[in-house]
């Protein structure tokens, strides 16, 4: 109970401030440079030891080092990626984290550890850019409220990215699920609108770097009848991004695919949402002439919370994940990996979110990290 | 002229000290619970709870009912007053406490130190850590105690955790784990003495203890507390509440709404 301590704490408060502002501080002079120095571009991390050749090329995981500052904690998480097998890492780089004040200005300190210890670990690093800096949106917008008067803002950051990380970085995604309400800025999803983005972002991202390889967002697995106000459905999104003339415009795709309660070897159907729903998604990619492009699973996985009805149990979460791995290796030549959501959070969510995890916050793999490592060292 | 101005500050000394203590003593004073009175005063007690997670909590043809669900009409019944339900996700449960649209959460909530400082969690009335079991005749206590022998457990699940976390923290514990595809099976091999003891959810156990009774729980292998939480300023309710479980807890009120929800609706398929 905690009404006893609460005189004795009455003073935590006025500490906590304390503490925050001292963290703000250092936080705030982080970024600033003052502390961590962010400029010049590191060297390139060397990545003379090739990759060890994995059993499974094909095993991913999707990182969750945004909100992760220690470094040695991003370290320990990219290297426990590879001690699990997988040889590929998506993570999202926040535009409104690197260039938070204006356009001019750029804290690289944090991805420039991601992408070292990427590179250290010899995981293969697939970035994610989107979220959108107060100074390029409207005021109180929603953070992936980008208009079109900012495209080219937004073109000039991820062509920046893009050459800074050359030769460390090969994978970029951009946008995220541009199919629901929520990620297209709390507006009415607009295909057209996304096909025009990816028009004005990949001519500068080929400028920076020529072998840079573009990927179309990963889009919401949903069945949204035609008149939703708040998605649509994800054939229908990229059959629209087709014809609004944005094939030219990506040189893979990125897919969500959550398996939700089916098994991994559920299979697919124009009006089923399983971890095959990939398999939906190259079918239109196929219909429209782009059957030599790759696709890249960059999320999806199984929960295994007694408490969410999307759920399955613990042992059916384990056989699927493997499986999963397995099915994208021996009867998807496309796809080029599989990164499942999420390999660590950096504290505990406290809700069904934590089941994704193969690690706990502290560090301890979870009985799911060492199934899948056993199934991928053995022959 | 001088004595009476003297006379004058002396008053004005024993005023102020008076003054001082009355200020320090009634400061010190519990401020009124403004949402316990509301309750008294409305006779209703309104609680928030996320009627998805049978048998601690559902909601079926109009009614709500589970282990919680008693609970807090336990609660209610201490105050005096009659319970009003919600029916909340999870994930808004804090807020419809914020916000003063409920005067307890009461939901198989987890204590997140995080949040311990916007409001107030009661005891825990529930340890839903994994149980360790063994055969009733056995001395062990803990897994230090089986550690020569076999352990079963549910692949993968919160128990399996568990085991290989404590492996991980005694390399030379000789303990070895066997993993089963649900923690019926894990208990079913110790009833067959294939393990030597086995770790378990307590609803599990509780349900699967009933056709076993010559095995037992000795120890919850963690704290995983489910607690109730009152708002910030709700201090005399939340005393009411931890009077409440602690009253239960040991008159058996808490025990036989285990044997009555975890026995009847065990959690299925886990």
């Amino acid at each position: 109970m905690q009404s006893p301590n609460h005189d004795r704490l009455r003073w935590l408060p006025g500490g906590a401030i304390l503490l925050l502002l001292l963290g703000l501080f250092v936080q705030q002079a982080a970024r600033s440079g003052s502390l961590v120095s962010s400029t010049p571009a590191p060297a390139l991390v060397p990545t003379a030891a090739p990759l060890s050749q994995p059993r499974n090329p094909k095993v991913g995981v999707h990182t969750r080092l945004t909100d992760e500052a220690d470094p040695q904690k991003i370290s320990q998480t990219m290297q426990m990626v590879r001690a699990m097998g997988a040889t590929w890492a998506v993570e999202y780089f926040p535009w409104l984290y690197i260039q938070q004040t204006d356009a001019s200005h750029y804290d690289w300190a944090h991805p420039d550890l991601v992408v070292a210890a990427a590179n250290a670990a010899n995981v293969l690093l697939i970035a994610r850019i989107d979220m959108v800096p107060a100074w390029a949106r409207p005021p109180d917008s929603s953070l992936s409220r980008l208009d079109r008067d900012h495209y080219a803002a937004y073109a000039d950051f991820v062509a920046t990215f893009v050459a800074r990380y050359r030769g460390q970085v090969h994978y970029y995604i951009i946008w995220n699920e541009p199919n629901v309400i929520w990620e297209w800025g709390g507006q009415r999803v607009d295909p057209s609108a996304y096909a025009a983005l990816l028009k004005v972002v990949y001519p500068r991202v080929k400028a920076a770097d020529p072998t840079a390889t573009i990927l179309m967002a990963g889009l919401a697995p949903t069945l949204e009848p035609p008149d939703s106000p708040v998605a649509m459905r994800d054939t229908s999104y990229l059959t629209a991004v087709y014809q609004a003339g944005g094939g030219p415009y990506f040189d893979a795709l990125a897919v969500h695919a959550y398996g939700l309660t089916t098994p991994a070897d559920d299979p697919s159907g124009p009006d089923k949402l399983n971890f095959a729903r990939v398999e939906q998604i190259r079918a239109v990619m196929v219909a429209n002439g782009d059957q030599r492009k790759p696709v890249f699973v960059t999320e999806g996985g199984w929960n295994d919370s007694p408490r969410w009805v999307n759920a399955v149990s613990p042992p059916e979460r384990i056989r699927s994940t493997i499986a999963a791995y397995e099915r994208a290796n021996r009867d998807w030549p496309w796809c080029l990996s599989v990164s499942l959501w999420a390999f660590r959070l950096p504290k505990p969510a406290y809700t069904y979110m934590d089941h994704y995890t193969f690690v706990a916050p502290d560090f301890v793999p979870r009985p799911i990290y060492f199934e899948v490592q056993k199934a991928e060292a053995s022959p | 002229m001088k004595k009476v101005l003297l006379i004058g500050l002396d008053l004005l000394a024993v005023t102020t000290l008076v003054a001082v203590g009355l200020l320090l003593y009634y400061g010190r004073q519990e401020p009124a619970d403004l949402a316990l009175a509301q309750v008294r005063a409305s006779g209703l007690l309104r609680v928030a709870t996320d009627a998805t997670y049978p048998p601690f909590e559902s909601y079926t043809d109009g009614a709500y009912s589970g282990y919680d669900i008693d609970l807090a009409k336990l609660i209610g019944a201490r105050l005096g007053v009659a319970v009003a339900f919600s029916n909340i996700p999870s994930d808004s449960l804090y807020q419809a406490l914020g916000e003063g649209k409920v005067d307890a959460i009461v939901s198989a909530l987890p204590f997140i130190y995080e949040r311990s400082n916007d409001l107030i969690y009661s005891r825990a009335y529930f340890n839903a850590a994994p149980l360790l079991v063994v055969p009733a005749a056995s001395t062990a206590r803990s897994l230090s105690d089986i550690a020569a022998g076999k352990l079963g457990a549910q692949l993968g699940s919160d128990s399996d955790e568990a085991a290989r976390r404590w492996q991980r923290d005694h390399p030379t514990g000789g303990l070895q784990l066997a993993t089963f595809d649900t923690p019926t099976a894990a208990l079913d091999a110790l009833a067959a003495g294939q393990v030597a003891a086995a770790l378990a959810d307590p609803l599990e156990f509780t349900a699967w203890q009933v056709a076993h009774p010559a095995y037992k729980a000795v120890a919850n292998l963690g704290e995983a507390g489910y607690v109730v939480a009152v708002g910030k300023q709700s201090r005399q309710l939340a005393r009411l509440v931890d009077e409440t479980i602690a009253n239960a807890q040991a008159d058996g009120t808490l025990a036989r709404l285990a044997a009555r929800w975890f026995v009847a609706t065990p959690n299925p398929g886990r």
